[in-house]
Order: C-alpha cells, then structure tokens, then sequence
C-alpha cells in the first residue's frame, strides 16, 4: 500500500481541504502504518507543548556582569600584547630596514675595517680609564673604599631599577579577575 | 520592541551596561530554555546563555532596530549553540548517548509528579538527540517559541523552503524515534513476564 501523499499530509502542517481531509480519513482508516505515525507525530506534539520554559538559577544578570567584567580584562590585556608586540614589530622593521640599506651602501671590507678599528679604539680608552684609576689610588689609596662604596650603591641601585620594570611589566600582563565570581 | 526596551539597547550602547542588565533579566529564560533543548544540560545551558548575551554586548551596534531583539538574540544563541554542538561532536562522544538515571526528589512535595516530568523531559531530549543541531533549532524555535516560518528563516540565516523541508524531516524523525522508544519499552515490559523457552 503506498502511503504517499498521506505521510506528507500527516507531517506538513498545512492546511488541508476538505476533500483532502477525507482521503486521509479514509486512508487512517484503513493503514495501520500512517495511524501510528500520526498518532506519535501528536504524542510527541504534545510532549512537547506541555513541556514547561526553564529557568536559568538564580542570580542569572549577576552573574553576567561579573562574566562582562572578566571578559573586557581580557580583551584590554589582548590589546596590551598587540600594543606591544605592534611596537616590537615595528622597531624590529625599521632597524631591518635601516641594517639593510647601511648593507647596500657600503662595501664589506671596508665595514670589518672600521668595526676592527673602533674595537681597538674602545679597548685604547678602558686602557686609559683604567691607568688613570690605577695612578688615583697609588696616589691616594684612602680613595679605594669610597670608590667601591659608590661602585656597590650604583650597581645595587641598577638591579633595583631592572627588578621594578620587570614586576611592573608581570603584574601589566597577569589576568586580572582575582577575586571575581563568576557564577 | 517596546519603548523602554529601545531606550534600555540605546542606553547600552553608550557603554550602560546597567541597562542592558535589565535586558539580560528579561530575555534570560527564553535564552536559557532555548540553549538547555539544543545542549541538553544546565551546566552547558547556562555556559552558552551567558556567552550570547556577552556577544549580543558586543555586537550590539550591529543590531538593526526594525528586527525583533527577542528573535536577534534567539538567533545569536542558536547559531553558538550549533556551532558548540559541532564541536562538541568532533572532539568528545555526548553524554546524551548515555541515558540518564531518573531519581524523584523525595523531598519535593510530589516525588511520584516529579518523577514523571523528569521522565517526559528525559524522553524529549533522548527524542531531540537524534536531530542534527539546525533541525533541532528549527524544532525548538517552531514549537517552543512559537515561532512562525519566516521568523525561524530570519533568525536561522535560511531560506523559508528550507525551514519546512527540515521541519517535515525533523518531525518525521521525532515520531519515529517515539515509536522506536515505545516498541522498545513494550517488549522490556512483557519480557520478565514471559514463560520459558522449556
């Protein structure tokens, strides 16, 4: 027995005429394969429909501000590594550039030429610095505990300065929502 | 949309996000209702209504005034739903596949009542689980929402022959899997009580 179009019929909710409700009529009558169907198709309907809306638990709109807070630290903390990354990338692009126009302008040699005579420069002026030191503490050796003591504030001073930038640049980029509930 | 509501999505969009609270209060059990039929369970609901409301937040200047924001923000929570749901699908096996145990509270003040709506809505989500994610969304707009076609089409990015074609299918499948649970609860009932073999 074919079942079409009755099976449409059942399932389609359009509106049928009446000689069409009839035909299906006398078709339930007679097929026990689209009864069962239809009748399902209404207990499922009906399942449905007497199935009641949830509600989230209480507290819902809190609980969405504190995931608003959470989520805009995190976007902020994403613009700060773009920021930054941006930055790097674009010193690093122009010292590139900067390195690869110095490399076509100028010829090899003569760059490890001057390289070579700058280093020996460098290490003519510590020599010196060094014999002038050599002769202040030959000269007055009473000189040598306050010059170490100036050595040893300045250097300390330093790593002070360098463990500051470094906590202020951890604490700039740590995930701020301590201390936020969420749910 | 009504006036208030106008003003509370105009307010929002100035950066009030004390206003768009009140919408959030508002729209949340259809938005969670909504994301509990297409995930089928609270934790993940839950999940999934806040993150639409967050991207309703933030794309907020993209909402046009003359559509429904009920239907916008129904849309935006189906479309993470399926988008979840297909994840969900490639990365783990769904905890759906495994049908739950149903405990009556016996505190509650009806445990036998309480017992049997958990039954039904242990039935209609195992009936829901065999639909692919978009059929499901037009199956919880349609019947849960009661919405129309051409609503389901704006809110689904489909066309009005589509809905149709996948509500037809949907419904086929919804009561065939029903009378597939059925023949199967009718043969586990008449089993102890068959006679032996010998």
């Amino acid at each position: 027995m074919s079942h079409q179009p009755f099976e449409t019929w059942l399932l389609s909710e359009e509106q049928l005429e009446t000689e069409q409700q009839k035909m299906l009529q006398s078709h339930l009558d007679e097929c026990d394969n689209c009864t069962a169907l239809s009748d399902a198709w209404q207990q499922v309907h009906n399942a449905i429909t007497a199935s009641p809306e949830l509600t989230p638990a209480p507290g819902f709109a809190r609980r969405w501000h504190a995931h608003l807070s959470v989520y805009r630290q995190e976007r902020q903390q994403r613009k700060m590594w773009f920021l930054t990354l941006g930055l790097f990338a674009a010193a690093g692009a122009i010292f590139l550039t900067l390195a690869l126009l110095n490399l076509l302008s100028t010829s090899w040699t003569y760059e490890i030429s001057q390289f070579i005579a700058n280093f020996s420069l460098f290490a003519a002026r510590i020599n010196q610095c060094w014999n002038v030191i050599e002769s202040l503490t030959d000269a007055f050796p009473v000189l040598i505990p306050i010059m170490a003591f100036f050595s040893v504030g300045i250097l300390s001073a330093l790593s002070a300065l360098v463990v500051t930038w470094f906590s202020s640049l951890i604490k700039l980029y740590r995930p701020a929502n301590e201390g936020v509930v969420v749910r | 949309m009504s006036e208030q509501e106008a003003l509370w999505i105009d307010r929002a969009l100035h950066g009030d996000d004390t206003t768009f609270g009140y919408l959030v209060d508002k729209y949340q059990k259809p938005i969670f209702s909504l994301c509990y039929r297409m995930l089928g369970n609270r934790n993940d609901a839950e999940d999934a209504a806040q993150e639409s409301f967050i991207r309703a937040y933030r794309y907020l200047k993209k909402y046009d005034p003359n559509r429904s924001f009920a239907t916008w923000l129904l849309s935006i929570a189906a479309h993470y739903c399926i988008d979840r749901m297909r994840k969900r699908r490639l990365s783990t096996v769904s905890t759906d596949a495994i049908p739950a145990e149903i405990i009556a509270d016996r505190n509650a003040p009806n445990p036998e009542r309480e017992y049997r709506e958990q039954e039904k809505e242990a039935l209609i989500k195992h009936l829901m689980n065999n639909l692919k994610p978009i059929d499901r969304a037009t199956v919880i707009l349609r019947y849960w929402h009661e919405y129309s076609e051409v609503e389901i089409a704006e809110a689904l990015n489909l066309t009005v022959s589509a809905v149709k074609s996948r509500l037809y299918r949907s419904r086929q499948a919804l009561a065939n899997s029903w009378m597939a649970s059925e023949t199967a609860t009718t043969l586990s009932e008449r089993r102890p009580h068959e006679s032996p073999a010998f």
